[in-house]
């Protein structure tokens, strides 16, 4: 491993911020120069983040690209960065979009220009952060700390309601993140004895692994089997399903998983552009990377038992959001519902746990977020042109702008998984996931595994029916509105940002395998380790979580303990 | 050499060929993405180029390809065109057909589908008929969208459409059949949607789009229970399973690992292990073990499967209940009627059908439903036909109805015959279509029946092909309607399914019915149009005829329409017993081997063979005629004698409910599209706006607040107060403390 | 008894209180020789000089071994050097923060400066004192000092009414103490902590009320210093009418040496008796303070008064911490805030270590963070309106993005450390303390921690709120720079961010102060 490949990740992570420190020197008087440093930066952590994505070996060890290094190491926290197949490829989206956003935004964004171009960056920084993570506690801080840019940009460059959806969305997320915090905490001290304990993934994952083996082996023994249970595994019996509760409602409301979804239309339809491109294409995607790398693998068994309601939350999601499109009149409301509809095929597909719902739910967090990304870039160009959200005030726009008009209708076909776009694919895998899957026996009776997938399949119909209403009622028809008359067609800036996302809509439509190759490895592992300790299961060799040893650098000398005063005392009662 | 000999020796070898399948399908494209990018500015007469000629190429080289599907050594009168099966034992050819695999479109876990193309007698078929209708189609609009601004759209679209049609007919599984499937309704949403300024239209198109939606997921449910079906057949069967099919545990599970479960050829031999009575473990009444379907049987499971296949078709082929989209579907350019929604597109549902004959005949109650609901939504339309006026309209009831019968014969297992009327379909309905188109363009877009007439003095290349063609779909002796529809009329007659005989003979009567009725409006239609005076109303005094690039295409089709009766002609001998054999039946029989197979050993369906007696020719004969006499009595001298006085009140009645196409879409709007919107609507108002983000979220946030500023009233800046707060928590700790002490 | 003999050695390990009584002495004898206008920019300086020395000296002691003081009456520890370096901290940066607000109000004197010198040092004093006169004594100076600070400035009736108020109550929650370490003595015979813990035992048999009831009051007479409640009521009064640099001092210090004495006295004599009483008197005093303070910080528009009740809530934060420490181990059920048997099984000893080492370092991020904030608060207010109830209203902070954008930085990072939002120094302290308080069990508290400060980061967003995202008011005062101030917000931001990423040497200093009371 070369330098480079050692700090491969690291390089990806802060090049954001580090050009986000020369757009600080420079003068904020300067737009031009912000935006083309910015977009340099973008274009170079794209670079970087391609060469990640090309390095990493879908044959090779679960974490690639690994770097680690002692970070309060008196907390049991080490600095340590990662990629499995997932987050690789969720990097790689992240990577893609960056660019495309700051060309949206250009001319989008008016004011405070300087701001907003930190933002964006130290936004970026923080959400490869989280992606590329080993160590929870420094996943929880770039989760954490990615609310802080985009509520400034919800805050500062929204629209007319922007305070109170970045307030909502903030504390919204936080509150589920908090208690995470707290299972966390917990998790830390019941994986590991004193001393050996550390925030670390590995550590964690496989410190709770026995325990869960031999929990799930006793589930399936007689009644009452685990009451009987001691030392770790009897904790987790009492008190895995509150940590899972706690982790699941954290991830659920990033979902956003119904009924926690509420924040999501707000947020989306206040945020400028940029904002809401990077809030569907990466952002809600943490919700959903959470729940494959952290939820369900510590507590496979709570998972197990709660897979049926979250299932059932996914599948009324699916079609609750669909709805919800047809009963608005915001083209972007609508948009960010179709969002909740598209993450329950993500969520669905995850819990179904078989090799197709999983990889077509990791599959379907790239095609939302290359093909939602789109619409609101799309309609990003329109809100600039017209200043409105609402339907009634558009109509017949395909007359005036042809060229737009074609970009989103074939995007909007994406967006409704016609066959031979990459919305196809994810759909199908995950939706063929769930009729093959056992959430029906999880669920008691294995024939609601077609119930589950009937209802997931409405969404197919209903998805075609709101998306091509809200196109018809934008586009179609004659012109009504006057000030629609002069609209100017799309421009060659707006179409160099748009083209990239028609160019991967055919790409991952009809040559999806090499995206499908680097998920599948993830999927497997994912598989194992949610079925993990189950007879029968098909157990993979590789579920417990391998990764690098911390460097043994020269331990910064410990304090002697000073001898106490109190060493006289009488003892204390409790030793 | 004589004519057989000459087919049989094809020009390329299919082994040369096979490889280039895919360019039938990618030369369409490429010209659907020039015309579509560059067409604007390529200019009108460099877009008609790229068009017709991507579609021309495309017709050359499926004309290659069908003659390499039969082509055989000269010398050795060896056959050349078969591959190994990947699903058989060795030396398990399929013969007839080529195929070629371009490798893995996706994979993950046991599941794959690969872009595998294939053309065998019944794909080359429709093969033919696409591409070569699709090419005449082509050249008629170069002239029928002159005046269109948008001409590139129009032919990009176009392409795009024959290319989708193109994929569905090639794929050898059923996911790349999806493909085209929802190809061709995407581009049937643009071609309808096409004059898109109508706010009618776009909704029209709109409509045909959900529709078909509605179709597709039952389409993908269905697939989903095949996949399913074929991991448990493989879970459960022992090897005597597998012998029926030719083939072997190892050997079929290799072919799942190549190419994935939804292979057509591996569902064949799934239907060839299943029948009742069949040596091994599992057949159709086997319970299946374990899995989501666990405790359902084979049998049920699968004609669970086509029946949800039957809606996806019903979606596709406009019939009960989803055939509301097409009579719409006329807002777009009558070319693409002729060609989407007549010729091509709407057959899919047949197409489909007749892939998986084998599977098919499993399951008696499947197929009576497909005969039945074919049947009745053939009657349905042609009594809507009857009261309407639009041209276009009654000629798309039309296809509603021809359509009804060809699903009343892949119901009743005569899948060549129903094969055979999708040809001579496309043929005549194609040109007449393109005759009312030809009708519309000289005439001012008049679409009014009754503001017609007299035409034939004005249009003869119209009318003459127009009469051509009508005479072909009443069925009049010899041309090729009538022999395509008695066929399927016959067979429909003389096939039986186990336990529901009584179909049989319903369906053939209503089939009786339908053809007179057929004969009917179709005489209506041609009388009220060229014969008579003309209209008073008319828009323009007098029609032109349209120019050659119109009237070659009607000549052409009218031409095919009568010479291809000769395929239902018993010309041929059949394989084993020598009795006459339809040719066309002969042609098809190795893409039914399979199906004959499933037959022969399930015993639930009962297929008969004879030719018709020209007996029953004589009888059909009758029955158009009838038809067709009643419909030139009432209009001819009828009618006219009565003009003036007012018709009876039932016949009014009658008339307005026809009319109304017995108001079904007022029946579809009540019932299923007002409850959605309804429900979404309450559900965003009550459940998302008001209980969770109301109540729920702002209701926490508030009640927070409200405590917080209610705590700050104790906050009162008096310092005794404080003084005694403390005091009084003093004395509370105490308190405790005390009875900690008396514990 | 005879008088014992001292030598010079005995007061080493006093050297930062004598170094900043001896700093407060230069001035207040400089003060003599200056006349009314002549410059006394030279006091600042020379106060924050003093604090920074008082502070190494404090580190230097670091690492010595523990050591008695005057026969015992005072303890030199890691413990007690670690909490008297923090509070140089608060005293350099309030002191550097009060520059340009006296001269605003051409109030500069060298008393100010003195009086928190004196304060301090009374601070660090008590931060050791072994002994409950000592205690009283050395708690006493530094009440008395920050009285005559609350209400330095004689204009206007606010700050006399403050000052009162703080002298009131103080006097009484003074008077309860010393009650209670006279009930203390009088069960036990002496008044020296370690001594306590022997006869303790005994006396908890003969007579539990006297011993219950003692402890009872000292806990309270703390409670009262470090505002928790319900003994909490006299801050947002006396905190908004202060002077702003002394009420940072009063949040960052006075509450450092509060809970160093509470910790001291409670730990030490814990030993002695049945650890039940302090760890519910803790838990319920610390789930009243978090959950009370966020709460009435919410409706706050003062942004001044805001941090008062900000500085309450961290009180209970901090009073988990506490409570962890008396924690023996898994198996004591009760109700939803005592400890579950879900415990990190972490030795006990271990554990509490642990809850103290989190306690500390959440007192170094509060001052930073705390001192941080009120600058700010001193930087945007103007004498004019004090009078008015505006003066701190959340307009002031309207647009300053705009206006000051390192300004508003600033803040915004000390209201994210405040809401303990990573990546702040605030994150990682609240990361300590629930840490302990899950390890020994006290989970429900911990909930109730995190709720309460998500309900915290409300208010604290508000103020991001204006300063990002709400124009800029018109007529707007210019905001005058002054390197003080500037140097202040400099310090403190970089301190909340940095050691919110890197602590550096910290994290042994905190080994080293946690490593004491046998622990």
């Amino acid at each position: 491993m070369s330098f480079f490949d050692t700090h491969l990740l690291n390089l990806v992570v802060f090049l954001p911020l580090v050009f986000a420190a020369l757009v600080l020197m420079l003068p904020a008087s300067e737009p031009g120069q912000i935006r083309a440093v910015t977009l340099i930066g973008m274009l170079v952590d794209l670079v970087v983040g391609v060469w990640a994505y090309t390095r990493f070996d879908p044959s090779g060890a679960e974490f690639q690209l690994e770097y680690r290094v002692h970070w309060f190491k008196e907390f049991g926290l080490s600095y340590h960065l990662g990629v499995d197949g997932l987050a690789v490829s969720l990097l790689l989206l992240t990577v893609f979009l960056g660019p495309l956003v700051v060309l949206a935004s250009t001319t989008y964004i008016s004011h405070r220009i300087k701001e907003f171009h930190l933002a964006l960056l130290v936004l970026q920084t923080t959400m490869l952060g989280a992606l590329v993570s080993l160590d929870v506690l420094l996943f929880y801080i770039f989760f954490e700390a990615m609310l802080i840019p985009m509520y400034l940009m919800v805050g500062v460059w929204g629209a007319e309601d922007r305070q109170m959806a970045a307030v909502k969305f903030f504390l919204y997320t936080l509150v589920g993140s908090l208690l995470m915090l707290v299972a966390l905490i917990a998790v830390y001290f019941i994986s590991a004895p004193a001393g050996a304990r550390s925030f670390d993934y590995a550590s964690m994952y496989n410190g709770l692994l026995e325990a869960n083996r031999q929990l799930n082996a006793c589930r399936v023994g007689p009644e009452g089997a685990c009451a009987s249970l001691t030392g770790l595994a009897g904790t987790l019996y009492t008190y895995g399903p509150w940590m899972f509760a706690a982790f699941a409602l954290a991830f659920a409301i990033k979902v956003p998983m119904w009924p926690v979804h509420t924040w999501l239309p707000d947020a989306h339809v206040q945020a400028p552009v940029a904002g809401s491109m990077i809030l569907a294409g990466v952002m809600l995607k943490m919700g959903t990377f959470g729940f494959w790398r952290y939820a369900i693998p510590f507590f496979p068994v709570a998972a197990q038992q709660a897979r049926p309601l979250l299932a059932t939350l996914s599948v009324i999601g699916i079609v609750y959001g669909a709805l919800m499109c047809l009963a608005q009149r915001d083209i972007k409301k609508l948009i960010a519902y179709s969002s909740v509809s598209h993450l329950g095929y993500c969520m669905l597909g995850m819990l179904a746990v078989t090799a197709e719902g999983a990889t077509g739910s990791a599959y379907q967090m790239l095609n939302h977020g290359v093909s939602t990304g789109a619409l609101f870039l799309l309609f990003g160009f329109l809100y600039e042109r017209r200043h409105s959200r609402l339907m009634a005030d558009f109509g017949g726009i395909a007359k005036v702008m042809p060229v737009f008009t074609a970009f989103f209708v074939i995007i909007t076909f994406s967006s409704v998984a016609v066959p031979g776009t990459n919305g196809f694919i994810g759909e199908f895998l995950v939706l063929l996931g769930t009729f093959k899957s056992d959430l029906g026996a999880a669920a008691g009776n294995p024939h609601l595994t077609m119930v589950f997938g009937a209802f997931a399949t409405l969404g197919v119909i209903l998805g075609a029916a709101y998306m091509l209403w809200m196109v018809q009622k934008v586009f179609f028809g004659s012109l009504t509105h006057r000030e629609n008359q002069h609209l100017r067609d799309i421009g060659l800036r707006e179409t160099l940002t748009v083209l990239p996302f028609i160019a991967l809509v055919g790409v991952m439509g009809l040559m999806p395998q090499p995206f499908l190759e680097r998920l599948t490895p993830s999927t497997d592992r994912f598989i194992a380790r949610a079925r993990v300790g189950i007879p029968g299961a098909p157990q993979a060799e590789q579920v417990r979580v391998e990764v690098m040893s911390l460097p043994s650098s020269p331990t910064a000398a410990a304090p002697q303990a000073p001898t106490p005063l109190a060493a006289r005392d009488v003892p204390s009662p409790r030793q | 050499m004589n004519l057989s000999q000459f087919l049989q020796v094809a020009p390329v070898a299919p082994e040369v060929l096979a490889p280039s399948l895919w360019l039938i399908i990618a030369l369409p494209l490429l010209g659907a993405f020039i015309c579509g990018v560059f067409g604007k500015m390529l200019g009108r007469a460099n877009v008609h180029l790229v068009a017709c000629s991507a579609v021309a190429g495309a017709f050359i080289l499926s004309v290659l390809a069908f003659w390499a599907t039969s082509s055989t050594d000269p010398e050795s009168r060896r056959l050349l065109s078969y591959f190994p099966n990947p699903f058989g034992i060795e030396r398990d050819y399929v013969r007839y057909a080529l195929a070629y695999d371009y490798g893995t479109w996706f994979a993950v876990g046991d599941f794959r589908v690969n872009f595998g193309l294939m053309v065998d007698h019944l794909s080359g078929t429709l093969l033919l008929v696409i591409t070569g209708v699709g090419f005449l189609i082509h050249l008629y609009s170069t002239s029928y969208m002159e005046h269109d601004e948008a001409y590139w759209r129009y032919f990009a679209y176009l392409n795009l459409f024959v290319a989708a049609m193109l994929t569905l007919v090639l794929a050898d599984n059923l996911v790349l059949l999806f493909v085209g499937w929802e190809g061709v309704g995407m581009a049937s949403y643009l071609l309808i949607g096409f004059w898109y300024t109508d706010p009618a239209k776009a909704w029209a198109g709109r409509k045909a789009f959900v529709t078909n939606r509605i179709g597709d997921f039952a389409f993908l449910i269905a697939t989903f229970l095949m996949v399913l079906l074929v991991g448990a057949f493989t879970k459960q069967a022992d090897e005597r399973d597998y012998l029926p099919g030719a083939t072997s545990a190892q050997r079929y599970k290799a072919g799942l690992e190549a190419k994935g479960p939804v292979t057509f050829l591996g569902l064949q031999k799934l239907a060839e292990g299943l029948p009742d009575g069949a040596s091994g473990k599992v057949d159709l009444s086997t319970p299946i073990a374990s899995g989501p379907l666990e405790g359902y049987t084979f049998g049920g499971v699968m004609t669970v499967a086509l029946l949800l296949f039957l809606l996806g078709a019903a979606g596709k082929s406009a019939q009960l209940p989803l055939y509301v989209w097409l009579p719409d579907a006329m807002a777009g350019p009558t070319p693409v009627s002729a060609l989407i929604h007549a010729a091509t597109m709407v057959t899919a549902g047949v197409y489909l059908f007749s892939r998986m004959s084998a599977l098919l005949v499993l399951s008696p109650t499947a197929m009576a439903t497909i005969a039945i609901v074919g049947a009745l939504t053939s009657l349905l339309a042609a009594l809507i036909a009857f009261a309407q006026d639009d041209i276009k309209k009654v000629l798309a009831y039309s296809t509603v109805s021809q359509l009804g019968i060809m699903f009343m014969g892949v119901g009743m297992g005569v899948f060549w015959a129903a094969v055979l009327h999708l040809v001579t379909h496309a043929f005549f309905k194609a040109c007449l279509f393109l005759g009312a188109g030809s009708v519309m363009h000289g005439n001012g877009d008049e679409t009014d029946i009754k503001k017609l007439g007299g035409l034939r003095h004005e249009m003869k290349w119209t009318w003459g092909t127009f009469l051509v063609a009508t005479l072909a779909i009443t069925g009049i002796l010899p041309l090729s309607g009538f022999f395509s529809k008695d066929a399927i009329l016959h067979g429909v007659h003389h096939n039986h399914l186990e336990g529901l005989h009584w179909v049989s003979t319903l369906v053939y009567g209503l089939g009786l019915t339908i053809a007179a009725s057929t004969a009917f409006y179709m005489t209506r239609l041609y009388l009220l149009t060229f014969e008579g005076p003309r209209s008073k109303e008319a828009r323009v005094a007098h029609a032109h005829e349209s120019a050659w690039h119109m009237t070659l295409p009607l000549v052409v089709l009218a031409v095919l329409s009568v010479v291809s009766a000769v395929y239902a002609w018993p010309l041929m001998k059949a394989p084993g017993d020598g009795r006459p054999q339809p040719v066309f039946e002969n042609f098809l029989s190795p893409v039914f081997a399979s199906m004959n197979r499933v037959v022969e050993a399930g015993k639930v369906v009962e297929l008969d063979t004879s030719v018709p007696t020209l007996g029953n020719y004589g009888f059909a004969w009758l029955v158009a005629l009838v038809g067709g006499g009643v419909a030139a009595f009432l209009y001819l001298s009828f009618f006219p004698a009565r003009a003036g006085q007012p018709a009876p009140a039932f016949a009014r009645a009658v008339r307005r409910v026809a009319q109304n196409k017995f108001y079904v879409d007022e029946l579809y709007e009540l019932v299923v599209i007002r409850p959605v919107k309804f429900l979404s609507f309450v559900l965003f108002r009550v459940v998302d706006a008001l209980l969770i983000d109301t109540v729920a979220v702002r209701g926490t946030a508030w009640v927070t607040a409200r405590v917080g500023s209610a705590l700050r009233y104790v906050q009162s800046g008096d310092a005794q107060a404080y003084a005694a707060v403390m005091v009084v928590a003093l004395l509370g700790g105490i308190a405790y403390a005390f009875i900690q002490v008396l514990q | 008894m005879n008088l014992p003999n001292l030598t010079l050695a005995d007061f080493l390990p006093l050297i930062p209180a004598i170094i900043m009584v001896v700093g407060a002495s230069i001035l207040l004898l400089s003060e003599v020789f200056l006349g009314a206008t002549s410059s006394r920019a030279y006091q600042a300086v020379l106060t924050v000089v003093t604090a920074v020395a008082a502070g190494i000296a404090a580190l230097t002691a670091m690492f010595e071994p523990a050591q008695e003081v005057f026969l015992g009456f005072g303890v030199l520890d890691p413990f007690s050097s670690f909490l008297t370096f923090v509070v140089c901290v608060g005293l350099g940066l309030a002191a550097l923060s009060s520059v340009s607000f006296l001269r605003k109000r051409g109030a500069e004197r060298g008393e100010f400066y003195a009086l928190m010198l004196f304060a301090a040092a009374g601070m660090s004093l008590l931060a050791m004192s072994n002994e409950l006169i000592t205690l009283f004594v050395t708690l006493e100076v530094l009440s008395i000092a920050t009285y005559a600070l609350t209400s330095y400035l004689r204009r206007g009736t606010r700050p006399s009414e403050a000052g009162f108020k703080y002298f009131i109550l103080g006097a009484f929650s003074s008077a309860v103490l010393l009650y209670g370490a006279a009930l203390l003595y009088g069960a036990t015979g002496t008044t020296k902590l370690t001594d306590m813990v022997g006869p303790l035992s005994g006396a908890l048999a003969a007579q539990p009320l006297l011993v219950y009831a003692g402890l009872i009051l000292v806990g309270a007479g703390f409670a009262f210093k470090v505002a928790a409640v319900p003994f909490h009521m006299w801050t947002p009064d006396v905190y908004e009418g202060a002077p702003t640099p002394v009420t940072a001092l009063m949040s960052a210090g006075v509450k450092a040496a509060a809970f160093a004495a509470l910790v001291r006295v409670f730990l030490t004599l814990g030993k002695g008796i049945d650890p039940h009483l302090p760890l519910v008197l803790f838990s319920v005093l610390a789930f009243l303070t978090m959950v009370a303070g966020n709460l009435l910080a919410i409706p706050q528009r003062n942004v001044k008064r805001m941090l008062a009740y900000s500085s309450i809530a961290h009180a209970g934060y901090l009073l988990v911490g506490v409570a962890a420490l008396f924690v023996t181990g898994p198996g004591e059920q009760f109700r939803l805030l005592g400890p579950s048997e879900l415990t990190g099984g972490t030795p006990v000893d271990l554990a509490r270590a642990q809850a103290l080492r989190g306690i500390l370092f959440y007192l170094l991020a509060y001052t930073f963070s705390a001192v941080g904030a009120f600058a700010m608060v001193s930087a945007l207010e103007r004498r004019e309106d004090e009078e008015k109830g505006t003066a701190w209203d959340l307009e002031r902070f309207s647009g300053l993005a705009q206006r000051r954008p390192g300004w508003a930085v600033a803040m915004a990072a000390f209201m994210l450390s405040l809401g303990g939002i990573p990546p702040t120094i605030g994150f990682m302290s609240k990361l300590l303390i629930f840490q302990s308080a899950v390890d020994s069990g006290l989970v429900g508290l911990a909930v109730v921690g995190v709720l309460s400060s998500a309900a915290g980061v409300y208010y604290y967003l508000r103020v991001v709120v204006y300063m990002f995202m709400r124009p800029v008011p018109e007529g707007a005062q210019t905001l005058e720079r002054s390197w003080s101030t500037e140097l202040t917000l400099v310090l403190s931001t970089a301190a909340v961010v940095v050691l919110g990423i890197l602590p550096g040497p910290i994290t042994t200093w905190l080994q080293q102060a946690s490593r004491i009371f046998g622990l």
